[in-house]
């Protein structure tokens, strides 16, 4: 009896590790983003402005920034340290997976001040490139910035 | 796009075994829908509810929750002070309902474990193939001689959000110049491990830009150590001039801890004073956190330890790749009322890990649960799990620090990925100081953290 039970013990051991071994082969890289959501919104689109959405990324990019977080060639105030825990082969997958979903703009609330501001340069911009409209416009910008800077 | 992460899903799933996708049993094709009830609608069950439905629309999904408002606990120490309006915490149910879940405002009263039925105060049954367990915690008011729970009305804890935060805030601002708040803080595990330092700045924050300079916050540890002690030690020196552990210093902020008479085991309403083997400290206000227990419905529905240590006891215990409950296969206990693993830093040096009660790791756990719960029920074999941890403290203007964590499960169990974890730089790698910039930034992801997990778990 005892040792029947054992037999079976190991069959099971066996299917379990043929399974353990598949799934080291290919890391589940849908459920290791799905935490990444927490931060970066779900589906990786953020609405918290602090927050990048990560979603519709070029994969090259975001593999080259995770890569340089774990080499600690790049610096960040956090992401430096989670992505140390990760193989290069999950931050290959994470890298290709969020490149592959759709960038999806997030419209945020603004203050009308604010819009009549970035109107007011972009008007701006769109008047003739002569030299000497050039060198005014570029005074009122740097005067404006200055504004902006004195009164923030 | 859920339609899409369903396909993805269960193809993935199939590619990982050795079943063909053909043959899979499809619950498209089932004629009863399989069905998945949650109990409680925070950041746990909420997630957890969202995320069954993104994997498998067809499984038929019921939240049950009292309220029909949650408001979040992370960054309530912000509306204590004054820096953010409750409003910004609050949040309802109609992006779940939009997903497709239905949502009971109702209180879950017993789970019949053999039938698989749970009921509710409002006289409904409802029958499951898997439930979530994630009521959250209950508080204990055992411990402190004198404590009740109707003095909480007076000594408020502001460890739920809502009301309590609201007059632990009328409490300060009423408070003079050169009073003393105290901060009681349980023996752990308690949910938030950084929340009373948090807390402890906020307010000295707060006395530096209200005319209240000469004002205390003292802080009566159970513990012996907390929660990014370096990190919080280096703020409170640069911005409350804290200089040591120990009453009677002269910095803002003061720090007991347990083995010092820390631990509070007496109060004299009266006298509003606190007492421990050790002193006696008089408040003016006086902000006692009770200590913590898995919610009461997780103990009545037989799932919580009876015995052990803190971490044991009164704590539902889990598996750890599916987040299952170690004594009912069909129920998943995630969020404050699990455990999964023990802090060393609440004084056990053997743990090997620690895996804190927060909102960020209940809803890894979430995830975790919802998928192997559509796997389980779509005949699939368990996906690897990864759990994750960040927590940002908001300490003073323009300055957060937080710290990270990465689990994942090796041999059936937890293990603690230290790689993959630690807190904000207390230096640069140089050890030159760190520039005001990564303390600025940090403080600014706490708000783009928060906005994001509201919507990742009730959007
Ligand atoms: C001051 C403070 C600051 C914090 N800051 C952070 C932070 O910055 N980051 C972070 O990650 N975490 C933070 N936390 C921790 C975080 O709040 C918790 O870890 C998180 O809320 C856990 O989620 P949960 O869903 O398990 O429990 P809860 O959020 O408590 O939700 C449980 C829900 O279950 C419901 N419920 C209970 N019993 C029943 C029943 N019988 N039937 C139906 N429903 C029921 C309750 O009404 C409740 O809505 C903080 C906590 C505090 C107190």
């Amino acid at each position: 009896m005892h040792k029947v039970h054992q037999g079976i013990a190991t069959a099971m051991t066996a299917v379990g590790l043929m399974l353990a071994g598949l799934a080291q082969a290919a890391p589940n890289i849908e459920g290791l983003a799905r935490t990444c959501n927490n931060c970066h919104g779900t589906g990786g689109v953020s609405v918290g402005t602090s927050m990048p959405s990560i979603a519709g990324l070029s994969e090259a990019y975001l593999k080259h920034i995770m890569m340089e977080w774990k080499s600690g060639a790049r610096a960040s105030a956090n992401m430096t340290r989670l992505i140390k825990g990760y193989t290069d082969e999950e931050i290959a997958g994470l890298a290709a997976y969020y490149a592959k979903l759709p960038w999806t703009p997030q419209p945020q609330k603004v203050g009308a001040d604010i819009l009549a501001k970035g109107k007011e340069a972009t008007e701006d911009q769109q008047r003739p490139q002569d030299g000497r409209g050039q060198r005014a416009r570029r005074r009122r910008v740097l005067r404006r910035a200055r504004q902006v800077r004195e009164r923030a | 796009m859920s339609q899409i992460d369903r396909r993805t899903f269960i193809k993935a799933l199939a590619a990982a075994s050795s079943a063909s996708a053909l043959s899979l049993p499809s619950l498209a094709l089932a004629k009863t829908k399989a069905k998945v009830v949650v109990i409680g609608g925070g950041y746990a069950g909420a997630t957890a509810a969202k995320y069954v439905k993104l994997l498998d629309k067809d499984i038929e999904v019921t939240l049950i929750e009292p309220n029909q408002i949650y408001v979040s606990c992370p960054l309530s120490n912000e509306v204590v002070v004054g820096h953010r309006d409750i409003k910004t915490l609050a949040v309802g149910y109609d992006g779940l309902k939009k997903r497709g879940v239905t949502v009971l405002h109702d209180l879950v009263t017993g789970v019949d474990r053999a039938k698989k039925v749970v009921s509710t105060k409002g006289g409904k049954k409802l029958a499951y193939d898997a439930l979530v367990m994630s009521p959250g915690i209950d508080f204990q008011y055992t411990g402190i001689e004198g404590y009740t729970e109707a003095l909480t009305e007076q000594f408020p804890h502001a460890w739920k959000a809502g009301p309590q935060t609201l007059l632990l805030k009328k409490q300060l601002e009423a408070m003079p110049d050169g009073g003393v708040f105290v901060i009681v803080v349980p023996k752990g595990p308690f949910r938030c491990p950084p929340g009373p330092y948090e807390r402890a700045s906020l307010v000295a924050n707060y006395f530096q830009h209200h005319g209240k300079k000469k004002s205390k916050v003292i802080i009566l540890d159970a513990n012996d150590s907390h929660s990014k002690k370096g990190l919080f030690n280096q703020a409170w020196a640069k911005l409350y001039g804290w200089e040591k552990e120990g009453l009677g210093t002269n910095g803002m902020i003061e720090w007991v801890k347990g083995a010092e008479g820390g631990g509070v085991t007496k109060l004299d309403a009266k006298t509003k004073t606190v007492s421990s083997d050790f002193v006696d400290v008089k408040a003016d206000v006086l902000n006692i956190i009770p200590s913590h227990k898995a919610g009461k419905i997780a103990a009545d529905a037989g799932l919580t330890g009876a015995e052990g240590n803190n971490f044991e006891k009164g704590w539902c215990k889990v598996e750890p790749m599916t987040m299952a409950s170690a004594l009912d296969a069909n129920i998943y206990a995630i969020g404050d009322s699990c455990v999964a693993g023990e802090m060393p830093l609440y004084g056990n040096p053997n743990a090997a890990f620690d895996m804190p009660k927060s909102a960020h790791i209940a809803m890894t756990q979430a995830k975790v649960a919802a998928a192997a719960i559509v796997a389980k029920l779509n005949g699939l074999p368990t996906p690897e799990p990864y759990y994750a941890n960040t927590c940002y403290s908001v300490v003073g203007d323009d300055y957060g620090i937080s710290v990270a964590h990465l689990y994942r499960v090796v041999n059936g169990t937890f293990k603690y990925i230290p790689e993959g974890s630690g807190v904000s730089m207390t230096t640069m790698p140089d050890k030159s100081p760190v520039p005001a910039i990564y303390r600025k930034l940090e403080a600014e992801y706490a708000d783009g953290w928060l906005r994001n997990v509201i919507a990742d778990a009730f959007g």
